[in-house]
């Protein structure tokens, strides 16, 4: 019975057959492909996209200019300047983030002591030149005003 | 009167579909026959260690990420636990089931891409897209659990990078539910079909005292039937605490190998089952001011804790004097670090056993004597990634 019975799976292909069933029963279901740029995908609230740089409620900016996301960083992608104020504060001069080094690792983020650096659910960073992927200091703090108040990255 | 014939030598690689990666083969053919094979690496050389020594310890972990870049979870913890254990720090329990959920996640992703490659190059390309459906599914669960999709840096020295929220359980709660009859289907399209059985079938034969011999580990090693889990033997995270199986082969052919991932799957999706079901509340991280950084709502409020949030930021921690070996086990096998401290703040050198590295020399032994599209599935069994193979 038992041979005959392979002999019958042999001949009519049986494993076959059952793959096919399972393919053309799968193409009945939905399918799960998006069509990207017309349908987006949630992103969560945790995602590590881009960095921006956070304004206090009166519009003065919160970074003071420590350094410490620059040495935090892992490729040392922050460059960070900075002088001596009027009111011999610290002053920030320039603030550079390199995207093309950066790894989107959130360790500049969890180093600023003042949550003035946060990353945002911006994904699609790609660009023509390499000029324009380093993030000024006024980028950053436009990034930063679209996500004003939608903030995550704050604990 | 004799023909003449003589042997050729091909290059197969560096780009090529089939050697997942930069991989350049030079085979001596004798008509279609594999007389000899020699593996050429080296072209994703990207000299971690060498990098590991100008980064602090804590810089390390995105660097262990890009090893096996499909399964980060692993890396990072296979380091951390090497850091941890020369410091000797204790981690806490919640950081230990987190620890091997995004393993075990990692593994379950690993492994689907490896059957969605290897189907693929054997030819059942139906494979490869039901795989990486479900592979979609887990890089997702990733990007609410650590915010990346690939390179997750979330296992960290002392615990995990961020707790894992309700809507993540209930998430990877549904996806384990359903992912058992997806293995299923799997194995429908596959596990018996007679192309597949002949593509694989007493391909590769690498005995029990030889699979030992050259070192393997990882499902290439318990194909060949070696009852050898790092995760039982010595168990690291949460392991101890999980029950599982390790699956083994038999005659240690490509099926085996084959066989016995599929069924590490399904235990992944047991254990993390567990670990879902069983985690214990508490701190997701130690609380040892040495390593982990002061809580952001303090750090402005007192000078001392001001001053060891910039002196843990801009100097890193130092690590006692000493060396240590360490390993976890990967997707690939048996990811090993060997730290030297100097008690600075950078280790002096960082060796990593890469397992990938080392189940790719036992290549040329498993095709010698095969066809030349053997080595394809041959290949594809041995679950190479270049990037951990080259560093």
């Amino acid at each position: 019975m038992k041979a005959i019975e392979k002999f019958i799976k042999t001949i009519t292909f049986w494993e076959i057959l059952k793959g096919l069933k399972l393919t053309f029963s799968t193409m009945l279901t939905k399918p799960v492909t998006r069509l990207y740029p017309i349908e987006r995908p949630v992103i969560p609230p945790v995602f590590r996209g881009l960095h921006a740089m956070r304004r206090h409620p009166d519009g003065s900016e919160m970074c003071i200019a420590c350094g410490l996301c620059a040495a935090y960083c892992p490729t040392g992608c922050i460059k960070i300047k900075t002088s001596e104020g009027p009111d011999h504060k610290k002053k920030l001069d320039t603030y550079e983030i390199e995207l093309l080094k950066c790894l989107f690792c959130g360790y500049c983020v969890e180093a600023c002591p003042v949550r003035a650096l946060t990353m945002t659910q911006e994904y699609e960073l790609a660009d023509y030149s390499k000029e324009k992927l380093v993030y000024t200091r006024e980028k950053l703090l436009a990034n930063g005003e679209r996500y004003r108040g939608k903030e995550t990255h704050l604990d | 009167m004799p023909l003449n014939t003589k042997e050729i030598t091909i290059n197969m690689g560096p780009q090529h579909p089939s050697t997942h990666g930069v991989l350049r083969l030079v085979l001596e053919l004798d008509g279609e026959v594999v007389v000899s094979c020699t593996p050429h690496i080296g072209y994703l050389h990207r000299g971690s260690e060498k990098l590991a020594e100008a980064r602090t310890y804590q810089q390390i972990v995105p660097l262990t990420d890009r090893f096996d870049y499909l399964s980060c979870g692993n890396n990072n913890l296979g380091y951390a636990i090497a850091v941890e254990k020369l410091m000797g720090i204790e981690v806490p329990e919640r950081a230990d089931y987190l620890r091997v959920i995004v393993a075990e996640l990692s593994r379950l992703s690993a492994h689907l891409l490896w059957l969605a490659t290897h189907a693929a190059d054997i030819g059942a390309v139906t494979v490869l897209l039901y795989c990486l459906r479900e592979r979609e599914e887990i890089l997702d669960l990733f990007e609410i659990l650590t915010g990346a999709r690939l390179t997750v840096s979330y296992v960290n020295i002392g615990g995990v990078r961020r707790d894992a929220t309700p809507d993540f359980f209930r998430r990877t709660r549904e996806f384990m539910a359903g992912m058992p009859k997806r293995i299923e289907e799997y194995n429908t399209l596959i596990m018996q079909n007679r192309i597949w059985l002949g593509r694989t079938k007493g391909i590769g034969i690498i005995s029990y005292d030889e699979a030992i011999d050259w070192g393997l580990t990882g499902g290439s090693l318990r194909g060949s039937g070696v009852n050898y889990d790092l995760r039982k033997v010595m168990p690291y995270a949460a392991y101890e605490k999980l029950k599982f199986e390790v699956p083994l082969g038999e005659i240690g052919d490509v099926y085996d190998r084959y066989i016995v991932r599929m069924e590490e799957m399904n235990q992944s999706i047991a254990m993390i089952n567990q670990c879902v079901e069983d985690i214990p509340d508490g701190p997701y991280k130690a609380d040892i001011p040495m390593v982990s950084l002061p809580p952001k709502d303090r750090v402005m409020q007192d000078i001392e804790t001001l001053i060891h949030h910039f002196v843990l930021v801009s100097k890193g921690f130092s690590v006692p004097k000493g060396e240590i070996y360490a390993a976890a086990e990967v997707p690939k096998g048996e990811l090993g670090f060997y730290i030297v401290s100097d008690g600075s703040e950078k280790p002096v050198r960082m060796k990593v056993r890469s397992p990938s590295f080392v189940n790719l020399a036992c290549l040329p032994r498993m095709v010698k004597g095969h066809m030349i599209a053997d080595i394809v599935s041959c290949i594809g069994s041995i679950d190479i990634v270049l990037g951990e193979v080259d560093r």
